[in-house]
């Protein structure tokens, strides 16, 4: 992939302070920075119908600014300042059309839109960062089977990278550890000791032990310091 | 009492006495608040079927042993109206049970990291979500006033 800055770029021109942004996919013939940015597809809010006229920019219509930074590879984005009938400073960064939807349905929660987003992307493809900015995206979609699945995906492919176990480890499905079979007497006590008293606690951290109070704090930091030793002792703070 | 199926076949293996109080002071609506271990630490936790982790409480974090090299930080995600930072860790959580067996499971717990103006550390007791926490459970619940009871055993038990 070969980026190029425009052959309008004069950069020692003083420009407006404006910031445009369009974004292209490097990998279509179409798209290849030359000079013109005719063909900007109009696929993002903050792309521009852009046309050449005489050395100087005009834009047809400027929706929002893209506030995203280089993120990736295959696909770039152009940021510009643009003033109108005089010269042009383009930059460009590599960027990643398909992250960015990703990216955009992370921002908004939209579990829907990050899982259309994502079928149109290949994990087998993806090198580790892209992996795991990807289960990040998925994370804050709400998309939490997506998650764990990326994740899983990636670890197959890239057994030996720590990150992306270390992913796979904490997406995990939850599981029985151990189970013990001591039976505690004191789950009650406590209980009908809250019952009884939370009223005169409201807000305090409390240390109950089997249905007794040791102690009330503020904080548990300083209730924990007052009552030592911490087996079989219950800490809550009373609402 | 153990709840059993018709076939003698055990549903619960461990039965809890719960609280159900609300879970904050901006709260009124009472919880289904039950005692767990975190670590090695006994406290209390409210059962949210509609969550995804379980969250444990700033306060209760700050005493756990964690490393931060095994969590994994997340970008913020959305809870009760608030966008929370936070680490996702694997801990494990014990259910208490005052009759039968108590449970480990190996959970993702989320920790919230808060901005100062973030007063939730205060706000809430430990969470216990679904699907990354209570998933592989079976569990019922016992209204009885005054008695209320959290049966739960083991999926495969």
């Amino acid at each position: 992939m070969t980026i190029q800055t425009d052959s309008l770029l004069n950069s020692d021109n003083p420009l407006i302070p404006w910031k445009y942004v369009g974004v292209r996919d490097t990998e279509d013939a179409r798209t290849t920075t030359s000079g013109s940015l005719s063909n900007l597809p109009n696929i993002y809010q903050g792309t521009t119908g852009w046309h050449l006229w005489e050395d100087d920019i005009l834009y047809s219509f400027i929706y929002d600014p893209f506030d995203y930074k280089n993120v990736g590879t295959g696909t770039c984005i152009i940021e510009e300042k643009v003033q109108v009938r005089g010269p042009v400073t383009f930059r460009i960064v590599v960027f990643d059309e398909s992250m960015v939807r990703l990216q955009r349905a992370a921002n908004a929660g939209d579990e829907h839109a990050f899982l259309q987003a994502e079928n149109a992307i290949d994990w087998e493809t993806r090198p580790p960062k892209e992996i795991l900015q990807g289960v990040q995206f998925a994370l804050a979609a709400g998309a939490h089977l997506a998650a764990r699945r990326i994740a899983s995906q990636g670890a197959s492919r890239f057994p030996n990278d720590e990150q992306i176990q270390r992913y796979v480890r904490v997406l995990a499905p939850p599981r029985i550890v151990s189970k013990e079979t001591s039976p505690r007497s004191d789950l009650k006590a406590n209980r009908d000791w809250l019952q009884a008293h939370r009223n005169e606690y409201q807000g305090q951290w409390i240390a109950l032990r089997n249905g007794e109070l040791l102690g009330a704090a503020q904080s548990l930091r300083e209730l924990k310091d007052q009552v030592g030793n911490t087996e079989k002792i219950f800490f809550m703070k009373v609402y | 009492m153990l709840l059993q199926y018709q076939d003698g076949e055990t549903f619960a293996t461990g039965v809890a006495p719960y609280t159900y109080l609300p879970a904050s002071e901006r709260e009124t609506t009472p919880r289904i608040i039950i005692s767990v271990k975190i670590q090695e630490i006994e406290t209390s936790a409210f059962v949210d079927t509609g969550g995804v982790y379980a969250i444990c409480s700033p306060e209760i974090a700050e005493q756990l042993e964690l490393d931060p090299s095994e969590g994994v930080p997340v970008d913020p995600i959305q809870w009760r109206r608030e966008r929370l930072q936070g680490v996702l860790y694997r801990i494990p959580i014990t259910i208490l049970a005052q009759e039968g067996v108590s449970l480990t499971i190996e959970a993702t717990c989320f920790i919230p990291k808060l901005a100062h103006w973030q007063q939730w550390q205060s706000e809430f007791p430990c969470i216990l979500g679904m699907y990354l926490c209570l998933d592989r459970l079976r569990f019922a619940v016992d209204p009885a006033p005054h008695n209320e009871m959290f049966h739960f055993g083991a999926l495969n038990s």
